[in-house]
Order: structure tokens, then sequence, then C-alpha cells
């Protein structure tokens, strides 16, 4: 079974340079490691010095690389969709549902569904040993991973008033001896209960951290802190929990490791140095990479 | 008794039965009218909960809606109904309730 390793922090900090410092890191550990950028704005063709797609490719040794393509991934989305409907609503010019559906893509939430599809993919994947991810910055990134939780609290919700409404609906029928229906017949709670499994084996590979390690990423400087602060309470709120932090661009300033720690007191704090140069390609990934072990 | 008196009694009884089946039924019914009437209203009300978007009511994730949409043919055809035939919401309610 494979290790997850989702990397997460405010804008600017260095995600993905520490991702790929971990990527590296695993590949003496691991049999095969998979990197992936889930960053509408990717960088690790920079850092690897390579071009990358959505498909994986070998960068060296046994470390995979890939930039997600989330706009196309909810293109890809909104069109399955819709052609569904388009077949279903065989005559729907008569509702002008059509431009209903149109408007979809325009609609808030696809970039959070599409960028949950790629994580989801990534949890599908077979083969690796570590799958590390780089995640956008902060909002969407929570957002995207409290997707399984809220749409878990309508489902319920919905499926809960299917249910009272087949309830009232039998009462009805037992009056007028009519026959009676049941859950089991209604598609749309049957639609439900699937959405509800799907969902709640996503959150629970997500809280398990056995399976998954949030590790998060931060600059000794008091935003990116804030916002730490900001990440940390918002995964108390979804039952997550922050295993690893990374102080990336450290001076090895002791006043910050203290801070850090005393803020994070059940992670383990570990710092990359500030480099001179740009962390860009192998031999400088490999170099430095052994700053992500955890003692 | 002959046979001729017997059918003719059987008839009456027949007639009898149907009678008060039929008055059984209505009664059923005009039980049962209010519920029904809730039952309606609660689809149309879960209908609007999942797509009060198309009218600017907040609605679930558009992962959950878009999922259902495709089995919600004869629901959101019925609201959208509803929508543009009813007149009186009030006056409906007190038609159901106000039957004797």
């Amino acid at each position: 079974m494979s290790y997850y390793q989702i990397f997460i922090g405010k804008g600017g900090v260095g995600k993905s340079t520490c991702s790929s410092l971990e990527a590296v890191h695993c590949i003496t550990e691991a049999k095969k490691v998979f990197l992936i950028s889930m960053d509408p704005a990717h960088n690790l063709h920079d850092i690897f010095a390579s071009s990358f797609k959505k498909k994986e490719k070998k960068v060296f040794d046994n470390l995979y690389v890939a930039e997600a393509d989330l706009p196309g991934k909810s293109k890809e989305y909104i069109k399955g969709i819709k052609n569904t409907l388009l077949n279903v609503y065989h005559y729907q010019q008569s509702l002008n549902i059509e431009k209903y559906f149109s408007i979809l893509k325009y609609s808030p939430g696809t970039e959070e569904y599409a960028s949950l599809l790629v994580l989801e993919d990534c949890y599908e994947k077979k083969g690796y040993e570590r799958i590390v991810i780089d995640t956008p910055p902060t909002a969407l990134t929570l957002k995207t991973l409290a997707l399984p939780q809220v749409n878990l609290n309508w489902i319920n919700a919905l499926a809960e008033m299917r249910v009272q409404i087949i309830d009232k609906k039998n009462t009805v029928a037992k009056i007028r001896k009519d026959h009676l229906d049941s859950v089991d017949n209604d598609p749309v709670y049957q639609r439900l209960q699937q959405m509800k499994t799907r969902y709640q084996k996503l959150n629970a590979t997500l809280s398990d951290a056995s399976m998954t390690e949030f590790v998060l990423v931060m600059n000794e400087d008091e935003l990116s802190l804030s916002e730490s602060l900001l990440i940390k309470r918002q995964f108390k709120e979804l039952g997550f929990t922050l295993q690893t932090i990374v102080i990336n661009k450290s001076t090895g300033n002791e006043q910050w490791k203290h801070k850090i720690a005393s803020i994070f007191p059940e992670s383990h704090i570990l710092s990359v140095p500030l480099q001179k140069e740009s962390i860009i390609g192998e031999a400088s990934l490999k170099q430095l990479s052994h700053h992500l072990t955890v003692e | 008794m002959s046979l001729r008196e017997y059918l003719h009694k059987n008839k009456r009884i027949k007639w009898l039965q149907a009678f008060f089946y039929g008055l059984e039924i209505a009664n059923r019914r005009k039980a049962t009218d209010q519920i029904d009437y809730e039952v309606r209203e609660m689809q149309h009300m879960f209908t609007l909960l999942l797509f009060g978007d198309a009218v600017g009511l907040p609605s679930p994730p558009i992962s959950v809606t878009m999922e259902l949409l495709p089995l919600m043919e004869g629901d959101y055809e019925r609201m959208v109904l509803r929508a543009t035939q009813t007149g009186n919401g009030l006056s409906e309610i007190a038609s159901i309730i106000g039957e004797p």
C-alpha cells in the first residue's frame, strides 16, 4: 500500500521545493516514488529543469513526476456530466435546461472538486510505494480537503429527507391501501448512498495517519506563521493531524525554532537552511534532500 | 326462495357493497389528502434544496447536485410546473384544510 505525503502551506513558502526534496529523499528508501503537483501554477518543471504533463514521467532513479492539469480536469468533468444530461433530457429545449448546464462551468466549487478528483486519482494510483503531493496555496487546498466532509453533511441531510418523504408516502399508501414504496427502489436515495460510501472512504484515508502524512511548510516570518495557525485550526476542525513541520529557508534562528515547536508540540520539526542559490536540478536536490530526514 | 328472487336480492347486496366501498375509498382519500399534499410539497422542497441556485438560493456543492441531476428529471419538471402553475399557495392550503 502506498504512503502519501501532502505538502501544504502559504503561497511562496517553498512547498514545491520541499516536496521535491522529500521525493528525492525517498528514492533511497522506497522502490518507486511519485511526485505530483496539484498547483495550477506549476513549479516542478523549473525545479527539475524538465517538462512535465499530467502523465507521470521518470526523471531520475525511481522518481516519477507529473503536473496535474486542473483546468483540464474540470473541463473533462463538466463535459462528462453535460453529455449524460443531454442524453437524459432529450426534450430539454422546452425547459431551457441546457442553458443552465452550460453556465455550470462558472460555478464556484468546480475548481476544488477538480482538485479533489486529482487527489482521488492519486489515492487510486497503484505501484508506487511513496506518493508526494504538492498542493496549491492554502485557500484552495483547505477547501479541497474539507469538500468530502461538506459533501457528506449534505448527503446525509438529503438522504434523511428522502427517507422522510418515503415514510410519509407510505403512511398515505397504507391508509389508501396502495402499494408501499421503499428506499431500495428510490434511485436518488441509492445514488446518495453510493456518494456517501465514496466520500467516507476518501475522508477515512485522509484522516488515517498511517496512510496520509500532512507536512506543513513555513518560513521564519509572521505572515507564514499566522497562516500556519489558520491551517492548524482548520485541520483540528477537519480531524486531520499535522505530523511534520518544515521550516524552509531557515536561518537557524533558535528563537523561531522554539516558537514553532511550542505552537506545534505534536509535530516533527525539520528545517531546510536558506540557500544562496535556487534549488534547481538533480545534483542540488540530492545534496539537500538529507534535511528532510526525521530524527 | 326462487332463483329470480335470490338474484334480485344479490344485486342489491352488490350495489350496497359497492356503495359502502366507494364511501370508504372517499373517506380514506379525504383523511390522507393533507398528508399527500405535504408529501408533494416535501418533494418540491427536496428539488428546490438541490437546485435552488437556479432561483438564487444557496445550494449544495456542485459535485453533489451534478451527480443527482440526471436522476431528478421528473422532480425538476414537477418543480418547474408547480412554480408556474401555482397562483396562491395560501388559498391552495386553505382549500385542502378547509374541507369538511
